[in-house]
């Protein structure tokens, strides 16, 4: 992976800015999330710092690679509106991304705010470290790596992201959860504040970088005032709500839904570590409750760097929207209809034939395992693979 | 991404014993989509072995060699030969060090030097080098073909670097 630091601070970053800048948050969702530097979660702190200190942000862009330049093209076409709109591009990528955003946006302000200083591992411990750097950087290649605080240190960058420097205040209203009163960001989405409040809420079609769907019905709520339960991943936090996330009917009601959605599922053949799985564990369902609907469809292995199995598709969707909005292709999508609607790559063809850019959004999206990447192990002339 | 470049055969044979049982382990990520890796590259320098004597026992493709984690499932999920005492290493010089440290009683060679850092176009088929290390510096703009390497002559990304 490659590795980046920060190098500008935040009062560097206004002085190139006007407040009659129309801004978007660029960021890449790949090695540069990995260095702690970027990703949904930095795109979001940085809008806000922004936000509060009065620039007018529009909008904020996560593309699964960004130095995959057709992929940067088609976010441009995908969001025409949004970029016709703004015209200073604040990019949150390595210097390939930057060098991608900056010659498809060749015509608005494109602000680079890393220095990639070599290439790196990602530790177990989600840490990224450095391996071999840049020669300017004056630093040896290391096999065991280098933390970034000392690579920061010596080059003269930031290893930690803007927040680091200041702290964003967002608008915090009082809601009730389960007759307790809690504090919430104002204009949240309902499941993420619920998560991160330490509810366990099962949902497997919302996942933050992606726009919210609604499908699997898990993360049901009850909101005093509402004549229906509502999702709370298509919910946003408001003043005074009072939501009841946990109680005996909820609970019954995710697992039933949770069985449901197992009848058109190949059970057996789930992953150990999917998010079905885990929520399946969670609600302690040993045995499907109902028979099973679907029939064996056949794996899908003619990607180079990735597997298809249909048979533990749920339909959640997410791989379809992750193709369309973090990539930008639109390679995946829903076909035919009722039980018989599936995901399909294209017209409905292998993978390996499509315009697929092995940018790895739909497998990281993926919480059932039915989309994987490869891993081919030859110990003949035959491969055997293993997902 | 990363650009990283096989180094000649004969640098690769001059590190191995006729004796040595051989497994190649070949990144699936930035060292696929330059060439180097992939199940391509694996079985480019596996055949070239085998031809010339040596033995090759194990192939492994992994989706990124560089991530620790990525390379603990690999563990988890293949068992190298037992006979092994070489592992080839198909990955940038990141993914060299990961593989290294994840097989210590093994001896890992390094099979590839890094070029620089690349743009890609998969739609043309195309990748440039935009961030050369100091020894490819002359080398800063070229343009090859995805999945081999090749040089393009012909500019295709209009990219100015």
């Amino acid at each position: 992976m490659i590795i980046s630091l920060r190098s500008m601070s935040y009062e560097e970053l206004k002085q190139v800015l006007t407040k009659d800048d129309k801004i978007v948050v660029w960021s890449c969702d790949l090695c540069i999330k990995y260095c702690g530097l970027g990703g949904l979660e930095k795109a979001r702190i940085l809008e806000d710092m922004l936000k509060e200190d009065g620039y007018n942000v529009v909008g904020k862009e996560v593309v699964s690679e960004s130095c995959l330049i057709n992929l940067v093209k088609k976010h441009k076409v995908n969001r025409e509106e949004l970029f016709r709109e703004a015209n200073t591009i604040i990019v949150l990528a390595c210097e390939s991304g930057y060098e991608c955003v900056k010659t498809v946006f060749n015509d608005k302000k494109v602000i680079k705010t890393m220095k990639t200083v070599g290439v790196g591992n990602l530790t177990s411990h989600g840490k990224a470290v450095l391996i071999t750097p840049f020669e300017w950087t004056g630093i040896d290649p290391n096999i065991n790596g280098y933390r970034l605080n000392s690579v920061a240190e010596k080059t003269d960058l930031y290893a930690t992201f803007f927040d680091a420097e200041k702290k964003p205040k967002p608008k915090m209203v009082n809601i009730k959860i389960n007759g307790k009163l809690y504090k919430a960001r104002e204009g949240s989405n309902l499941l993420e504040t619920l998560i991160s409040l330490g509810f366990k809420i099962p949902h497997l079609c919302y996942k933050p970088e992606l726009s919210p769907a609604g499908r699997c019905r898990l993360c049901l709520v009850k909101i005093k005032g509402e004549r229906r339960l509502l999702p709370a991943c298509c919910t946003q936090v408001k003043e005074g709500m009072e939501v009841i996330a946990e109680d005996e009917e909820l609970n019954a009601l995710r697992k039933l839904i949770l069985e449901m959605i197992l009848a058109e599922c190949h059970y057996e053949v789930l992953p150990r570590k999917s998010e079905l799985q885990y929520w399946i564990r969670r609600y302690r369902i040993n045995k499907p409750s109902f028979k099973l609907l679907t029939e064996a469809k056949p794996i899908d292995d003619s990607s180079e760097v990735l597997i298809r199995n249909p048979n533990i598709c749920i339909l959640c969707g997410r791989c379809v929207r992750a193709c369309a909005e973090i990539s930008g292709q639109r390679v995946l999508d829903f076909a035919y209809r009722g039980s018989k609607t599936e995901v399909v790559a294209e017209l409905n063809m292998p993978i390996g034939q499509t315009d697929c850019a092995t940018c790895m959004a739909c497998v990281n999206s993926c919480p059932t395992g039915a989309l994987t990447s490869k891993l081919i192990y030859q110990k003949t002339l035959n491969p055997i693979l293993l997902f | 991404m990363i650009f990283s470049r096989v180094l000649p055969y004969e640098d690769v044979v001059k590190q191995l014993n006729k004796q040595d049982s051989i497994a190649i382990i070949s990144c699936n990520g930035c060292a696929r989509t330059c060439g180097s890796g992939g199940l391509r590259g694996a079985n480019k320098l596996r055949f070239r072995l085998i031809s010339d004597g040596y033995k090759v026992t194990d192939v492994i493709v992994v989706l990124y060699a560089c991530s620790e984690p990525s390379l603990r499932e690999l563990k988890r999920k293949v068992k190298l030969d037992s006979e092994v005492n070489v592992i080839i290493s198909l990955a940038c010089s990141a993914g060299w060090a990961c593989i290294t440290r994840a097989f210590p009683d093994k001896k890992v060679i390094n099979a590839t030097e890094d070029v620089g850092l690349m743009v890609i176009d998969t739609d043309e088929g195309t990748f440039e080098l935009t961030t050369p290390y100091r020894k490819y510096e002359q080398q800063v703009g070229s343009e090859y073909k995805v999945g081999t390497g090749e040089p393009i002559i012909e500019e295709r990304i209009m990219l100015e670097v």
